[in-house]
């Protein structure tokens, strides 16, 4: 079944945890994120980072991930290439592939405080915000 | 094929930086194929703006990696040629990565909600290139990234 909820407007990618997600929900009651497995019935899964970021964009998501630096690098290619990718918010090194409850705090709080009223077109954002 | 000393060495790895053969000895492969292909690979060389036998290396060990691993192809990243689980967008070190903080198969397979057979797939795969793992995970996690 795909799930599609209207209100999605982030997309954590794989290298991130279903339970990371499970954790924003508990923390934030209808908080609008889901996971790239369970997003088009998991269809996104085999796109390479720049059919990602174009996809994002046309699909008005903000990309949750894990700092790679070939990301970032891709997000520069699609922007010279003349496209637009959808925003992404990245984990910093700092932050534990494993610590769902902490990349769940640092994700639903800067979305409630800053992050929802944004036009996240071409933007990047590294959690925490400083180290 | 070419072989790895001098100019040709530092060809091959500017393509191939995933699998620096510094440390080994290498050797000529050869064979003949259609036609059609000898000019789709020409086609390739010079779209990748490298050499026909530097592409052609690489095509030899990377296919042959991917027998030798089923499961692991390779695409580009900002650091050379990556590794990663076919089909899914989670490289062979991120894997590691997180294998490394659980220290469990088991729970690496439920963070990433994937067959045990999958994990096992990129941990064989890292254990058998450790260097070239530890390498990927740095460039791609280091002071760069860090810093901004």
């Amino acid at each position: 079944m795909t799930k599609k909820p209207a209100q999605s407007r982030l997309l954590a990618d794989e290298n991130t945890s279903h339970r990371f997600v499970s954790a924003c929900t508990r923390l934030v009651r209808g908080f609008p994120i889901i996971h790239i497995a369970r997003w088009q019935d998991g269809s996104w899964l085999g796109l390479d980072d720049a059919a990602l970021l174009i996809a994002c964009a046309e699909a008005g998501l903000v990309l949750v991930a894990f700092d790679r630096a070939t990301l970032p690098w891709h997000a520069g290619q699609v922007l010279r290439a003349g496209e637009s990718h959808g925003g992404l918010i990245l984990f910093r090194r700092a932050v534990r592939s494993t610590n769902y409850g902490d990349q769940a705090r640092l994700v639903t709080d800067f979305w409630s405080s800053d992050g929802r009223g944004w036009d996240w077109m071409n933007r990047i954002v590294y959690l925490p915000k400083s180290l | 094929m070419r072989g790895c000393g001098g100019a040709d060495h530092d060809r091959l790895t500017f393509v191939h930086t995933v699998h620096t053969l510094e440390d080994m000895s290498s050797a000529y492969v050869s064979g003949r194929v259609p036609a059609r292909y000898e000019r789709l690979v020409t086609k390739q060389a010079r779209a990748a703006r490298t050499s026909k036998s530097d592409l052609v290396a690489r095509y030899v060990i990377e296919k042959s990696l991917e027998t030798e691993f089923p499961g692991i192809s390779f695409r580009d990243s900002l650091s050379g040629r990556e590794a990663y689980l076919t089909g899914h967008r989670v490289a062979v070190w991120e894997v590691h990565a997180v294998h490394e903080e659980s220290k469990s198969v088991e729970k690496t397979a439920s963070h990433f909600r994937w067959p045990r057979v999958l994990v096992k797939r990129a941990l064989a795969y890292a254990r058998a290139f450790p260097e070239e793992i530890h390498t990927a995970r740095d460039e791609e996690t280091g002071p760069v990234s860090t810093a901004r």
